[in-house]
């Protein structure tokens, strides 16, 4: 059951939604939205030329972080080890498996049973100032990030 | 009988040229002023304070994918390295400025 009224959803998903698009066209994400059911799939291409795909669900956006998840690009299957990258560090996180951020509410389900969803926007959990990550075009550009630097990327995780 | 003009080698140096940059963080869109000198790191470190993000995070510059691109654009790096040295800036050249966050 939606906690939030639609219309503020639907409001704060339309704000965001633009900017958005634009990292889209400059990063070169393929990109699809459905307004009705709020939400977003975007096409990413890594370092070596993995195609990764992100499912977004904003319902009861932004009360609480969307729903994010990997689609695995054979088979359509979401969720699964294949359809996830891998990481030097724990952001893409074999449990779940799932993105450990606290914009992903997947990772409240399953990685964090102790955060509280309501914080996502304000967390400094890790030392890191997560409001910077709290806009559809933040959170969607750093696992563009993620995708892109050497450093950072390893392939996929199974 | 073909004539061909030789000029001679200019060693002059070149003027540290101040370059016009637009760089776009996930948010935002800001022009820059800076010199062919500065480096990628200390550019960073200006967009950084300009959009008033998390000084501690780690940054970096990027090109926009471009159409005929295949893979995306990697970092610019090694960051010490010279906004002028990349034969690919130029006057008015957007660049991407990411944030890597936490893993937590």
């Amino acid at each position: 059951m939606s906690a939030m009224p639609v219309e503020i959803v639907r409001a704060h998903f339309d704000r965001e939604l633009p900017r958005a698009l634009e990292c889209a066209r400059t990063l070169g994400w393929e990109w699809s939205d459905d307004r009705e059911s709020l939400t977003v799939r975007v096409g990413y291409t890594a370092l070596d030329g993995e195609r990764f795909i992100l499912c977004g669900t904003f319902d009861d956006y932004k009360s609480k972080p969307p729903f994010l998840e990997f689609e695995d690009p054979d088979t359509g299957q979401l969720g699964t080890t294949h359809a996830y990258p891998k990481g030097h560090d724990s952001f893409f996180h074999s449990t779940g498996p799932c993105m450990c951020a606290p914009f992903s509410r997947k990772a409240y389900k399953n990685v964090h049973t102790g955060w509280r969803c309501e914080d996502w926007t304000t967390s400094t959990e890790n030392n890191t100032h997560w409001a910077q990550f709290s806009t559809m075009a933040g959170m969607l550009s750093m696992i563009h990030t993620r995708l892109i630097h050497p450093a950072y990327y390893r392939g996929r995780m199974a | 009988m073909e004539t061909v003009e030789h000029s001679e080698p200019t060693h002059e140096v070149r003027p540290d040229k101040e370059l016009s940059i637009f760089i776009s963080s996930a948010d935002e869109d800001q022009e820059f002023q800076f010199k062919r000198s500065t480096t990628v790191g200390e550019a960073i470190a200006v967009a950084v304070s300009t959009f008033k993000l998390d000084p501690n995070d780690a940054y970096d510059l990027t090109f926009p994918k471009k159409p005929h691109q295949k893979k995306p654009s990697e970092p610019l790096l090694p960051k010490d390295r010279t906004l002028g040295s990349f034969p690919e800036i130029k006057d008015g050249t957007q660049l991407i400025l990411t944030a890597r966050g936490g893993g937590v």
